[in-house]
């Protein structure tokens, strides 16, 4: 064979792979648009595991919605309805013990049917010595489950609490199959962990089944054939896609790459309205959320301990013009812990406007004297603290400059003393080396603030709880036990909004904003309802339909 | 020689155990730990984290935790994720593949693109084209990847529509689904179109100084003796090029790839995060994040080994490459 035989042999080859590669391109093409009885979700980081003994992250919550059921469910109305449950649990006369009644002929997808003692092995494994649970505050709550048949149990609890039955709405109540955990239980020696085989197979009873989870690309789950509620679900695959930068979601959701885009960032919106006024066939939702930003002062700090200082601070801030500038408007002024949308949230609190001379006026009240170079003392201290919060988080970095700007044009010297969140989380907050901290809390749909403002969650002091500023009030204390152990809906609205109306006269928070969760969907995903819960956006993805 | 190597062998064997000893008591004085993030979760309470602390083995003191991760090392064993639970070696062996595709063909781009553009900005010193390079290296040294990166996906992927955003393989991707004739191309086309944007930006950052590199290496040769006394021999000027100035001018580029060798373990952390690839970088990134001691102490381990290979190997590349490097026992 010669090199010219040689050469054109090769060049043969060379565009018969072209050629090939440019059908197989084509077809591609094609065959991704057939194969479309998908719905891609993106997801910004990877789920750890999909046991829901040891889940905690909501991006699992958010997966497992697919793959479990819970007793109840928290629907888009902040409402709780049976999941697999026939009807809601009954509550006992002393409010200690609920009686619960299965469906029956709910199938695991191995199809072994569910009943009472999977239920109750979920409670053992949430109790077990070995086992690596997130949180057992509402499984330590419980004093007794007593099993009655297959599919009708009860549970006592060791006091009346209000919130917890709403923990069986969530990630961390969703029912796995006892004859498989038991398994695996018994041989990792009593100690199940994230890495165990059910983590990364898991078996449930909701709409869809798992089929792969390939590390740090994809979770694949197809749809039940059996699943409990008729005719449902109605989708072939669902795709959750991890793709962790928000930018490149954005991107990706522009090209259709995914088809729901839940995690949308607050500065997103705009561009996602731009997107939908431009013709794309979208929907955006724009919704308050239960995580509230506030500004924490430590009342160990004298400065902080006359509230007429705290109450300066609050007015000298421009609440509004940070959120409008800032954040586009993407955020509910907060004035309380409790969300505008909750049942307990009090509406006729008092409000911190913008007011800068009532701002000086109390300080003036409170024996802060102007100096010449525009500094306040008292007794010879200067006016002076730092503000801290996490550096990786901009709005907060931004929130913290500003503050200082707002707070020094009232004559106070403010120090910016950032750091990286590991360190302000498992740090500076914990040991409560703060003069102002900023951060975030999740509430939730029950208004109970107990762990933040009971003076014995005050973790330096008691070594448990949330209270990192040391707040007491005895009034506080009262009711915040009150609220815990009062099942009269009225009677307990009455004591979150004497709660909430203490706190905002006391601030030992300021209150900033409520963030505004912001979610986009094609338009041809129907029957998507974003809930603001601990439920997730993926809550009654058992309802979700694909029209045109 | 024989001796050298073993002598070499053993040095690197101390350097390691000084690295893992540096590394690990780094990392303990880094401020925050494991268990940070679990603190801004309500729902955990501080009861639950001491319990998790002691589950995870976090309360020992460091050294101890050192000793423990030592002896599980000798056997083998890089230990356990906290934050998955999954073993390290399991969780590198998950991204490697990933990155190591990726790295390979920007490996490729990079040298394709960067040695014959070398070359040629050496023998056409102060040309329009050698201004131009010389321009580019610089628009690509400056450039930040996450922006060049986002650029390319705006033309590439949303304006023109071509390439895919980003991700890894289409979840729900068979071959069944193609007629047998061309199965194979829709493969490798499914395999290329994810990975066509990441490793184009990838070589082509490297490119920018690469090719800086190979000019001026290629400079230095092209004025020495030998290569006058080639060019008056009479040999043809290609020859001269590509037979004796380029093979001295790739000495130190090898010495430069072997440098670099580890980092195509570590992954490219910018561009897996904008591409969405499942790779090493992404994971380092993650366990930095979450303080995760293990894998952080596994990846810093098998680093550290590639780093020592690496010199070893470009060592005796040098010494295949130029003859007047020898060792001696």
């Amino acid at each position: 064979m010669g090199p010219t035989v040689k050469r054109n042999l090769a060049s043969f080859g060379l565009i018969f792979t072209i050629a090939g590669l440019c059908l197989g391109l084509v077809l591609a093409g094609c065959g991704a648009g057939a194969t479309k009885k998908v719905v891609v979700v993106g997801m910004l980081g990877d789920v750890e595991t999909l046991n829901p003994i040891l889940s905690e992250n909501s991006n699992e919550t958010e997966v497992m919605n697919g793959i479990f059921s819970t007793l109840l469910k928290m629907n888009d109305r902040l409402e709780m309805e049976p999941d697999l449950l026939t009807k809601m649990p009954e509550l006992s006369p002393d409010r200690l013990t609920y009686t619960f009644q299965l469906r029956q002929g709910v199938k695991f997808h191995d199809g072994v049917e569910l009943t009472a003692e999977d239920v109750e092995f979920l409670y053992r494994m949430k109790l077990a010595e070995g086992n690596l649970v997130p949180s057992r505050d509402m499984w330590e709550a419980i004093e007794k489950f007593e099993i009655i048949d297959k599919y009708n149990f009860r549970i006592t609890l060791k006091k009346p609490d209000v919130t917890w039955l709403q923990g069986w709405c969530y990630g961390e109540g969703m029912i796995p199959p006892k004859h498989l955990l038991e398994k695996e239980f018994a041989a990792s020696g009593g100690a199940l962990t994230k890495g165990g085989p059910f983590s990364r197979h898991p078996v449930g009873t909701g709409p869809y089944m798992f089929v792969e989870w390939k590390r740090d690309q994809h979770i694949l789950l197809k749809r039940n054939p059996h699943y409990f509620r008729e005719g449902k679900p109605k989708i072939e695959k669902i795709v959750f896609k991890v793709i962790p930068d928000t930018n490149t979601m954005l991107a990706q959701f522009k090209k259709g790459e995914i088809d729901v885009f839940s995690q949308a960032q607050a500065n997103q919106y705009k561009e996602l309205l731009e997107m939908k006024k431009k013709g794309h066939a979208i929907a955006v939702h724009k919704f308050p959320s239960y995580t509230y930003l506030h500004a924490d002062f430590n009342l160990r700090n004298p400065i902080f301990q006359d509230k007429r200082v705290r109450q300066a601070l609050c007015y000298a801030f421009p609440k509004e013009d940070f959120i409008r500038t800032v954040l586009d408007g993407v955020a509910t002024p907060a004035d309380s812990y409790i969300a505008p949308m909750s049942w307990a949230y009090n509406p006729n609190v008092k409000k911190y406007d913008y007011n800068l001379a009532k701002a000086m006026q109390l300080l003036e009240e409170a024996g802060w004297k102007l100096r010449d170079d525009g500094v306040r003392v008292k007794d010879g201290r200067e006016l002076a603290f730092r503000i801290s919060t996490n550096t990786e988080n901009r709005t907060r970095t931004k929130f913290v400059e500003i503050a200082k700007q707002a707070w020094e044009a009232v004559g106070a010297r403010v120090t910016i003393q950032n750091y990286e969140g590991t360190t302000l989380f498992g740090d500076i907050l914990e040991k409560g080396n703060f003069d102002i901290i900023v951060f975030a809390w999740v509430s939730g749909a029950d208004p109970d603030g107990y762990t933040l403002w009971y003076s014995k969650q005050d973790p330096l002091v008691y070594g448990a709880g949330q209270n990192y500023v040391g707040y007491k009030n005895d009034r506080i204390d009262r009711l915040c036990l009150a609220g815990k152990e009062e099942f009269d809906q009225e009677k307990r609205l009455r004591i979150y909004h004497e709660i909430q109306e203490i706190l905002a006269e006391e601030v030992p928070y300021m209150f900033v904003y409520f963030y505004n969760n912001v979610a986009a969907v094609k338009s041809s995903l129907k029957n998507f309802k974003p809930n603001p819960t601990m439920a997730n956006n993926t809550w009654n993805i058992y309802d979700w339909e694909l029209g045109n | 020689m024989a001796k050298k190597i073993i002598k070499r062998l053993l040095m690197s064997l101390a350097s390691l155990f000084v690295i893992s000893i540096i590394s690990f008591a780094l990392m303990q004085l880094a401020p925050g730990g494991p268990m940070a993030m679990y603190a801004e979760n309500p729902k955990i309470s501080a009861a639950d984290r001491e319990r998790i602390k002691v589950q995870l083995g976090l309360d020992k003191p460091a050294h101890i935790r050192y000793l423990i991760w030592v002896r599980n090392l000798l056997r083998g064993d890089l230990g356990i994720s906290y934050k998955t639970g999954r073993p390290v070696a399991e969780e590198i062996a998950e991204r490697l593949p990933a990155t190591l595709k990726l790295m390979f063909v920007s490996f490729l781009i990079s040298i394709g693109i960067a040695i014959p553009v070398g070359i040629y900005s050496a023998t056409h010193r102060y040309s329009l084209l050698d201004y131009g390079v010389t321009f580019g290296s610089f628009l690509g040294i400056s450039l930040p990847v996450f922006w060049f990166g986002l650029l390319m996906i705006y033309v590439f992927a949303l304006w023109t529509g071509w390439l895919p955003v980003g991700g890894y393989l289409t979840p729900w991707f068979s071959p069944e689904d193609y007629p047998v004739l061309i199965r194979p191309f829709t493969v490798l086309w499914e395999h290329l179109r994810y990975m066509i944007l990441p490793a184009v930006v990838l070589g082509l950052y490297n490119t920018a100084s690469w090719s800086r590199y190979m000019r001026s290496s290629m400079l230095e040769v092209i004025n020495q003796d030998y290569i006058r006394t080639a060019r008056a021999k009479g040999l043809p000027e290609r020859m001269v090029l590509l037979k004796h100035a380029l093979r001295n001018a790739l000495t130190p580029i090898i010495t430069l790839m072997g440098l670099e060798l580890p980092l195509f373990f570590g992954g490219a952390v910018v561009t897996e995060t904008i591409f969405a690839w499942p790779g090493m970088g992404r994971l380092f990134y993650m366990s930095v994040n979450a303080r995760d001691y293990q894998v952080l102490m596994g990846i810093q381990i098998i680093t550290a080994v590639l780093v020592l290979a690496g010199n070893f190997l470009a060592d005796i590349l040098y010494a295949v490459l130029d003859p007047r490097v020898k060792y001696e026992g």
